[in-house]
């Protein structure tokens, strides 16, 4: 009985840091359809803007739904200045390039980070009570884990309508699947790239905020978000259902993994995983990896 | 209505455009005829504002339209179906129908118009529902056509609708394109086949390596000897 | 390569370089020389992400890993057989290095790109952890002492006795490096860079040139990780992090891709940033970021491009001689 009960356990653990991932894999992936550009820096950008989040409720004492919309329109704003300084240039570029941009943007956002705040660890208080309730089975669950899924999968609900019911989401379909084509429609590639880089900061963020309670919150949390890329590929790079379920699998997959074997295993998990799904099914476990223009 | 003047473009590093001049009167249908890698498609894109020239001007309607972004160029009245079709190939056919009408408003005259691209190309209709990327080469091609006059161009630019297409597939669009000419639609024509494009065109231009070479009224051009020799193989 | 009329000033100006070079330990102070020799060091990385990179073409953001895996070598070598001869642990962890290179190389048979520069993450991520874990074999998180380079009886300790080994070892990776890239291997590898369709129809296999340059670039990589390890006398897991291999790419891109001079040059900007900053190792990552997106929005050809056309503009005002 315990066994299982530890299992159930791990799963549930795994789903509220899996709800994590697959929101920040889908920053990446609206952000690699929209645009073309794998955002390696994005671990780096929900770091930041969950500092600034940290500023806003430790600093300013306001009240968390302030923060969180606060955080929002900062961070959408943010992705805004990123595309524009850094990334209007290399388009059209080498996939190379836009990498190494973002690489670099990377080691500039985390430095700053660092600097503007601290490099050491901070506590981030939690949203929602981070009390823990034993609940029948020897289970524990606590209502900071309702608050994180819940708020997660009401995002995902929220980006789905917005991605198939409006005008700016049409616009992203249809850049994603042929810019060339959606310019010559009317579509304005400048401000979709703009806003697919502002959603994604901004989606980030509320991730970042979410998770940063049940972390330690410092520069070095990238890493956490990071294997959100991880996520990303799993589900297939260019998928946004893919995303949500390469995120949740790994999450719990990663868990179930922590608990049966050697702390350091579950470290190299991830990451034999993204080498073992790049190399064998490219395509991940749910889309199409490249388009193919007709 | 369309006035082009000494432009020079590069395509990447080569210069592919050397000082083209080019007039487009309303309600005609003009051919653009060449080699490959002589500039047409360049041209065209010049035009639509895929790409920026270096040197020189165009003119629609008086406007200067160098430099304006694509999708202002599209606001305007002018659609460029693009070589390879460039379809949306997620979408499907009424999808795809639909974004050609991106910029337009009033759901009615949207379904109007649908209407009218149906009874241009009925297979569409057949196949609304079908995704893009399954249709045979005819019927994409008939898309790319039906998706650029959704925005009610004045102006329809075409890049080399006939390429890679039957006969018989080729005759029946080239029979609606002089239909769509007849209802008031402004043609510029890029076509590799030029014994198709001189069947519809009034006036005709021929490039060759960026610059233009030949051009004037189509009965003109079949007489020059050159034209005969080099594109219609006599 | 013959030179029928040998290019007097170039010459002179690489013969006057030379002379500086040998004499550095005579010219500068003890800190200095330990400069110079870590930019050797970081010279060779050059080298062989060169070979990968701008050769080839294929990018790694994992080839830290095999800068930890010649420098650990070159620990184990040493301490479990006291008197270890230094010229063999250096080969073998390069040796070892190429060798995993080489099934690395395997799967950018599978990738390309992006992809590729994902998997060779992965990569790193999984060895950097490897040398954390192995506790028995490296030491663990905290790290593991160098004994010195020995030959026979020699020991080589002083800051002098260090810069002209790791000199020695650089001029022989340099020689091997320059015939490498001007044989049929280097235009096989240029070949693939440029069109993989048109380098098969030349009959160049893919996966005899792939593997061989992630084979060789791992190798000098791993070379070189042998020597920072005896320049450094100590290293720990955290010298082989994710950031360090993003420097290995940034060495190259900043100096420029596929050019010798360019090797040199990214080598040389990549430590004297962090000099310039001394006491300013904080800021070391922002810097070094903000160098590399400057270089790839405003000069992607990186510094030698930048240089070369420099050096273009120059050279067609002087009337040329055979042979440049």
């Amino acid at each position: 009985m315990g066994f299982i009960t530890e299992i159930v356990q791990q799963i549930i653990f795994g789903t509220v840091m899996g709800c994590i991932y697959a929101l920040v894999a889908i920053c990446m992936v609206l952000l690699y359809k929209g645009t073309g550009i794998l955002n390696f820096a994005q671990g780096e950008m929900v770091v930041f803007s969950t500092f600034i989040a940290y500023t806003l409720r430790t600093g300013f004492q306001l009240p968390y739904w302030l923060v969180f919309m606060l955080s929002f329109i900062i961070s959408w704003f943010i992705g805004m200045l990123i595309e524009l300084l850094a990334f209007r240039k290399v388009f059209g570029k080498p996939h190379l390039n836009t990498l190494m941009v973002s690489i670099a943007l990377g080691m500039i956002l985390r430095n700053a980070t660092g600097q503007i705040w601290t490099f050491d660890d901070l506590r981030m208080p939690p949203p929602f009570s981070d009390q823990v309730f034993q609940i029948p089975f020897g289970l524990v669950i606590s209502p900071i884990f309702i608050g994180i899924i819940s708020i997660s999968f009401l995002i995902m609900i929220i980006f789905y309508f917005f991605l198939n019911r409006t005008r700016l989401g049409l616009s992203i379909r249809a850049t994603s699947q042929n810019p060339t084509a959606a310019m010559l429609m009317g579509v304005p590639i400048s401000y979709v790239f703009s806003m697919c880089w502002a959603i994604s900061a901004a989606i980030g963020s509320v991730a970042g905020i979410l998770i940063a309670p049940l972390l330690v919150l410092n520069v070095g949390m990238f890493i956490v978000v990071l294997k959100a890329i991880v996520a990303a590929v799993l589900g297939g790079i260019g998928s946004l259902p893919g995303a949500v379920l390469g995120g949740i699998l790994l999450g719990v997959l990663e868990n179930l993994i922590g608990t049966f074997l050697p702390s350091w295993i579950r470290q190299i998990f991830v990451w034999v995983v993204l080498l073992g799904v790049i190399i064998a099914i490219p395509q991940g476990l749910w889309g199409v990896r490249k388009h193919t223009r007709v | 209505m369309l006035n082009v003047v000494g432009i020079e473009t590069y395509y990447g590093s080569i210069f592919a455009l050397k000082g083209i001049s080019l007039e487009v009167d309303r309600g005609s249908i003009v051919a653009v005829l060449g080699a490959n890698g002589a500039g047409k498609s360049t041209l065209l894109r010049t035009i639509s504002g895929l790409i920026s020239p270096s040197k020189g001007r165009v003119e629609f309607e008086g406007r200067k339209i160098v430099g304006m972004s694509p999708n202002k160029i599209v606001k305007i009245g002018i659609s460029h179906v693009p070589e390879g079709r460039q379809l949306f190939p997620e979408f499907t056919v009424l999808e795809n129908l639909i974004m050609g009408a991106y910029i337009r408003k009033g759901i009615g005259e949207i379904r109007k118009d649908l209407e009218i691209i149906y009874r241009y190309f009925p297979i569409l209709s057949e196949r609304k529902t079908q995704n893009a990327s399954s249709l045979s080469g005819g019927e994409q091609q008939m898309l790319a056509i039906g998706r650029a006059l959704m925005s009610r161009p004045k102006l329809l630019l075409l890049d080399e609708p006939s390429l890679g297409l039957a006969p018989l597939t080729v005759e029946g669009i080239y029979r609606i394109l002089r239909m769509i000419n007849a209802e008031g639609t402004t043609i510029l024509l890029v076509e590799q086949n030029a014994k198709l494009a001189l069947s519809i065109a009034k006036n005709g231009y021929v490039f060759e390596t960026g610059k233009v070479t030949v051009y004037g009224k189509i009965d003109e051009l079949l007489q020059n000897e050159h034209i005969r020799k080099a594109y219609l193989g006599k | 390569m013959e030179h029928p009329d040998t290019n007097w000033p170039k010459v002179l100006f690489l013969g006057f370089i030379s002379l500086v070079i040998l004499a550095i330990p005579f010219l500068f102070g003890t800190y200095l020389v330990f400069v110079f020799s870590v930019i050797c060091v970081y010279i060779i990385v050059a080298f062989g992400m060169n070979i990968l990179a701008g050769y080839t073409g294929m990018l790694s953001l994992g080839h830290q890993a095999f800068f930890g895996i010649g420098a650990y070598t070159v620990v184990i070598l040493g301490t479990r057989i006291p008197g270890f001869p230094f010229p063999v642990a250096l080969f073998f962890g390069g040796f070892l290095s190429g060798m995993i290179g080489y099934f690395l190389g395997f799967s950018a048979l599978r990738t390309s790109g992006v992809y590729l520069a994902i998997a060779t993450i992965a990569f790193g991520m999984i060895t950097g952890e490897i040398f954390g874990e192995w506790s028995s074999l490296t030491g663990g998180q905290s790290g593991a002492v160098v004994p010195l380079p020995a030959l026979g009886p020699l020991r080589f300790e002083s800051s002098t006795e260090m810069y002209y080994l790791i000199l020695l070892i650089t001029a022989i990776m340099f020689f091997f490096f320059f015939n490498l890239i001007f044989s049929n291997i280097g235009r096989a590898f240029i070949a693939v860079r440029e069109s993989e369709i048109s380098a098969q129809s030349y009959g160049i296999s893919l996966v005899k040139y792939k593997t061989l340059a992630f084979a060789i670039s791992a190798f000098y990589v791993g070379v070189a990780g042998g020597l920072y390890a005896y320049l450094m006398k100590y290293i720990a897991p955290i010298d082989f992090r994710l950031l360090v291999g993003i420097e290995f790419v940034i060495i190259v891109i900043v100096g420029g891709l596929g050019t010798i001079t360019g090797s040199i040059l990214g080598a040389i900007i990549l430590f004297a940033l962090p000099q310039l900053f001394a006491g300013l190792t904080y800021w070391q990552e922002l810097v070094t970021g903000l160098v590399l997106l400057l270089v790839i929005l405003f000069l992607p050809e990186g510094l030698s491009g930048g240089f070369y056309q420099l050096g273009n503009r120059i050279r067609r005002s002087i009337p040329r001689k055979k042979g440049d």
